[in-house]
């Protein structure tokens, strides 16, 4: 039960040898482009707008997208493609034999929850089928069954105010064709940092000879979002400002995800520099504290210049006793 | 069909973990003793533990199947875990 092959660098727009950096760049323009709030296209803005972020998932990320290659690859010969053996929600490196786990409701497609969904396995493959193998030799004693990881898009506003997500998980019994398919609801809670996961008690792998079921854990991706990036409970803001709010200091009013605020630019304020406002990041738990907003200055000029400012730079060129290389 | 509403905020004494995870109560304290879990609130009375330390401890379980290690032996393995995921993550630009 193969799904269907998805172009991930065609869906950023890069070539097949894009560097990270032009990986980067091309989904923060496509991100904002078809982001719900910034679309100006609304008709098949989320749709697009999930393909950018699971293009993203994958071809940011060095062992994905070495996966992904060699898939691909593989697809373009026309290769028999079945889900590797031993496959499931965890990529490739989930429960041993005879279980198949299909995800719905999380935001990504099937073809990336078949190949590239969950952690890997405590990071070593061939470790977690020894220890099945162990684990299976001991033969008609109640096993607990294994628990299973997947990855859950997360927007940022979600994050922020928390959400009850519906997720669909579908178990298909390899050997019998058997398959259950159980929803339930998903509280994803305020704050819920990237990385951060979620556990579904008893909704992993069913036991073996009567032992409990496993649990599932969904692991939470933050979608992207044209002005937003986050690091654990902070969020990151890229600031772009005037040669002359830099050096004088300025009063610029900047989006936050929960209203604009008027930030105060320091004068002498450098390129690379970040300001910090406390308190206005993602929740931390119950207590009611909450990160910090972070706001990364660049200092950006004037191209187009008319004469009369042409004339004024000049001027200060020749005024200023400012000397940058000494 | 079935609604489950998870609340991923539960925290557990060191009696239910146990029950949760399949790891006895001793070994847990064990664990804690030696920094390999970690109690999400310095409780007065007990520690009390999240949803994570039930991964933690179930991945140590499986460790300590798969590698026969002593206690030390766990610690780095679990450490060294950690650092590749963080480590990944880092690589990934997300950190």
């Amino acid at each position: 039960m193969s799904a269907q092959f998805k172009d991930y660098y065609a869906a950023l727009g890069v070539a097949r040898g894009a560097s990270a950096a032009e990986i980067k760049k091309a989904f923060r323009t496509l991100a904002r482009k078809y982001h719900p709030d910034t679309a100006a296209d609304t008709a098949g803005a989320e749709d697009k707008f999930k393909e950018v972020n699971e293009a993203h998932e994958v071809l940011s990320d060095p062992e994905k997208r070495k996966k992904y290659d060699r898939l691909g690859s593989r697809w373009q010969e026309g290769d028999d493609f079945g889900p590797p053996p031993g496959a499931g929600a965890a990529g490739g490196q989930g429960p041993p034999q005879g279980q198949e786990f299909h995800f719905g409701g999380t935001g990504f497609s099937d073809f990336f929850e078949q190949y590239f969904s969950g952690g890997s396995r405590y990071g070593f493959s061939q470790d977690w089928e020894e220890a099945a193998r162990a684990e299976a030799g001991e033969a008609g004693r109640a096993r607990r069954g294994h628990d299973i990881e997947g990855d859950i898009l997360v927007t940022l506003e979600e994050a922020m105010h928390g959400t009850l997500r519906p997720i669909s998980l579908q178990s298909v019994n390899r050997e019998t064709g058997h398959s259950q398919t159980h929803s339930f609801q998903v509280r994803i809670p305020p704050g819920a940092t990237n990385g951060r996961r979620i556990r579904v008690p008893g909704q992993g792998e069913p036991g073996r000879h009567g032992g409990t079921a496993g649990d599932l854990y969904l692991r939470v991706r933050h979608a992207a979002h044209p002005d937003f990036t986050t690091r654990e409970n902070d969020v990151l803001h890229e600031l772009d400002v005037a040669p002359w709010e830099a050096v004088l200091g300025a009063e610029v009013v900047v989006p936050t995800l929960d209203g604009s605020i008027k930030l105060r630019i320091p004068a002498g304020t450098e390129s690379g520099q970040t300001l910090r406002v406390r308190g206005r990041g993602l929740p931390k738990g119950k207590t009611g504290e909450r990160g910090d907003f972070l706001v990364a200055i660049r200092v950006v000029l004037p191209t187009c210049l008319s004469d009369a400012e042409r004339a004024l730079w000049e001027q200060l060129r020749g005024l200023s006793s400012f000397k940058p290389r000494s | 069909m079935p609604v489950f509403v998870c609340d991923s905020e539960a925290t557990y004494s060191v009696d239910i973990l146990a029950e949760l995870s399949g790891v006895s109560s001793d070994t847990i304290l064990e664990y804690h003793e030696h920094g390999l879990i970690r109690p999400v609130a310095a409780a007065a009375l007990e520690p009390l533990y999240d949803d994570e330390a039930i991964r933690r401890l179930r991945r140590l379980d499986s460790l300590r199947k798969i590698g026969g290690m002593n206690l030390a032996g766990l610690g780095l393995v679990a450490r060294l875990l950690d650092e590749v995921e963080q480590l990944r993550a880092e690589r990934r630009g997300q950190p």
